[in-house]
């Protein structure tokens, strides 16, 4: 890739913007830039990039799922409840969780797929029921104490940073590969593109879908479990808000909420982003409360980005 | 004869209750038969528990003592089972009630917003009681009373014991979930208790750290620690704040009881930082006895004898030496709870 065809990329708009964030930031407060700071940055993001990376595939495929955020909270709990109320063991009830979260994954896509619901008002239905179940599970309880062997690894720094973060990069990485060098990346993106013009070049859209729904489910699931892991507990509040966190650092990070356009480095760089922003303030002593503005301002910059582009290229196609 | 054998033993449990509920501890819970007694006067309509965060930990810990306080009483009991902070649902569940289909509500009046509700509920005829907080002046003696820990005391209590573990260094930095009153009530008076012994030691601007996700108040705790490096002391006046401490100093390479910590309520993961050495002290809240003893306001009211406006009840310190007796506490409500 030429440096030209970079520049013209929408993830370098986001370094750019990340670094003009970092200056400010560290001339500020030089402490941002400490090894200790970026590394609180790098670790603070895995839970919620986690399951970015689930949303974005759904994302891509042109469609929607609101449901991450509960799934991630009731896999937790599942989780944690096998573990300590069941005394199964510990790997057996991971395995579990994240097949609950995969099943929710399906089931999402029937609902949508099979019964025609909207995206929208199918994943808030399934949000709701993810939550009520952890709740029921909990009866608002945390569940606990899980065993040593969980906290030992919430707590492992390899690296100098966490599993947590190694795995977040890692799902970045294969997603990244998956997307831009198989078929199936391909094709996730053309079913984002067009669904008509992807069925006449015969690309089983429902195949496709049902797939980044069950990644998606899978992966929400994961970083709840991941987050039960570091906290050494079950804990009901798990998940709570992370879904509209997730595409947010998505759409910061250049992925189109209408579907096709985006990457996985972009996602990336939405969840440091964030992780950044949220940093940043309390380094520089600023009101925290100032997170939610900033984000909200950067999220409709973005938006505004995004429309534009989309209308240019509208435009070019008709000319 | 049995009647008003009955009714005698009756009057003089309830009378026992009203007189004790100055003391700092539930009177004796009657038995049976006198349990259909309270049904009885309650003639179908519910003592009633307005609440939102359903779902949460600490909820979880009051929404207990208020559902084992009906099962001693055997009293018709309802709650609004709303998840989050949305405080819409709350309302609505609120102005559902009138005189006619409910004996008595239990609403805690820590958020300004739930103010107005006093007015309605006063016109419905609906008794109501605050668990957690006293009731503010701002209601102007409407509600009939209020049950919680005296909030200026603990907080008092919490900042000269830790000023003297610390010998007066410094900085202390500050958590709070949001900018509620009481939190800020807490945080004020932790200061002025520090100060009283250690005027010149420097404290750090209160960071908002939210009420739920753990995930970014560890985040926003991490990025606190690391700017201000020589922070001996963290304090928070919420459920998580000291988890979220205690994790966030760990990331930092900090060996356990190197940041003293004081965080809030005897939550179970709270109490195990506390085993661990993590967190220095928790401040016990008394979020089960204020719901369970807020009932029995309720029903003193409901059979007719004077309930005392404000109701204090302690809110100990937990360390390593006593966290074990809140184990006990916690696990039962939890139980409780889970209807094992």
């Amino acid at each position: 890739m030429s440096i030209a065809s970079f520049v013209e990329k929408r993830e370098f708009a986001i370094v750019v913007a990340l670094l003009v964030l970092v200056i400010i930031f560290s001339v500020i407060n030089p402490a941002f830039l400490k090894p200790d700071n970026i590394f609180v940055i790098l670790r603070g993001g895995a839970f919620m990039g986690v399951m970015a990376v689930g949303v974005a595939w759904v994302l891509l495929s042109g469609t929607f799922d609101l449901s991450s955020g509960s799934v991630a909270g009731m896999a937790a709990l599942i989780t944690s409840a096998l573990i300590v109320y069941e005394g199964y063991p510990v790997l057996l009830s991971i395995v579990f969780g994240i097949l609950c979260g995969l099943v929710v994954g399906i089931v999402n896509y029937i609902l949508v797929f099979k019964t025609h619901i909207p995206a929208f008002l199918a994943t808030i239905g399934t949000m709701f029921i993810t939550r009520g179940i952890g709740q029921y599970i909990s009866k608002g309880w945390e569940i606990y104490p899980l065993p040593e062997s969980v906290k030992v690894f919430g707590i492992a720094q390899p690296l100098g940073i966490s599993w947590y973060f190694w795995i977040f990069v890692s799902l970045v990485i294969v997603s990244q590969l998956l997307l831009s060098f198989t078929v199936w990346g391909l094709e996730v993106r053309a079913t984002g593109s067009d669904r008509e013009i992807a069925r006449l070049t015969e690309v089983n859209i429902k195949k496709v879908s049902l797939s980044t729904y069950v990644i998606c489910g899978s992966l929400s699931a994961l970083s709840g479990i991941l987050l039960m892991t570091r906290v050494s507990a079950g804990k009901p509040g798990i998940g709570t808000g992370w879904e509209l966190q997730a595409i947010t650092a998505i759409a910061i990070g250049g992925v189109s909420l209408f579907g096709y356009e985006g990457s996985f480095i972009g996602v990336f760089l939405g969840v440091l982003a964030l992780q950044i922003i949220q940093n940043g303030l309390i380094v520089v002593g600023l009101s925290p409360f100032l997170n939610t503005i900033v984000v909200g301002v950067i999220l409709l910059f973005t938006a505004i980005i995004d429309w534009r582009r989309r209308a240019s290229l509208m435009l070019e196609r008709e000319v | 004869m049995k009647k008003v054998l009955l009714f005698v033993f009756l009057f003089i449990i309830v009378f026992i209750s009203a007189c004790t509920s100055l003391v700092e501890s539930p009177p004796v819970v009657p038995k049976e038969p006198e349990i259909s007694v309270f049904r009885e006067a309650q003639d179908g309509r519910p003592i009633r528990f307005a609440h939102g965060q359903h779902g949460d930990t600490w909820m979880g810990l009051m929404l207990a003592g208020f559902l084992e306080a009906c099962d001693d009483y055997g009293l018709l009991c309802d709650h609004s089972a709303v998840a989050g902070l949305d405080e819409a649902p709350v309302i609505s569940y609120v102005e559902q009630m009138t005189s006619e289909n409910t004996s008595g509500l239990m609403i805690g009046m820590w958020y300004e917003s739930r103010y107005i509700l006093a007015e309605q509920l006063d016109k419905a005829g609906v008794p109501f009681v605050s668990p957690h907080v006293l009731l503010p002046a701002e209601l102007n003696g409407l509600g009939l009373a209020g049950a919680g820990p005296d909030v200026d005391g603990y907080a008092l209590a919490a900042g000269r014991a830790m000023a003297e573990k610390v010998n007066c260094e410094g900085p202390v930095a500050f958590s709070q979930s949001s900018l509620l009153p009481q939190e800020n009530q807490v945080t004020e008076g932790f200061q002025t208790g520090f100060r009283e012994l250690c005027p010149d030691t420097e404290f750090l601007e209160k960071i908002a750290i939210g009420p739920t996700d753990t995930a970014k108040a560890i985040a926003l705790a991490g990025a606190e620690l690391t700017a201000h490096p020589d922070v001996v002391a963290a304090m928070s006046s919420t459920a998580h704040g000291g988890m979220a401490w205690a994790k966030a100093a760990e990331e930092n390479g900090k060996e356990p009881g190197e940041i003293v910590i004081q965080g809030m309520d005897g939550m179970p993961a709270n109490l195990d930082l506390v085993k661990s050495g993590e967190i220095w002290v928790l401040v016990g809240q008394p979020v089960f006895e204020e719901a369970y003893y807020s009932v029995v306001l309720l029903v003193n009211n409901l059979m007719g004898f004077p309930v005392p406006y404000e109701n204090l009840l302690p809110a100990p310190q937990i360390t390593i030496d006593n966290a074990d007796d809140f184990y006990e506490i916690v696990e039962k409500a939890q139980e409780a709870a889970l209807g094992k």
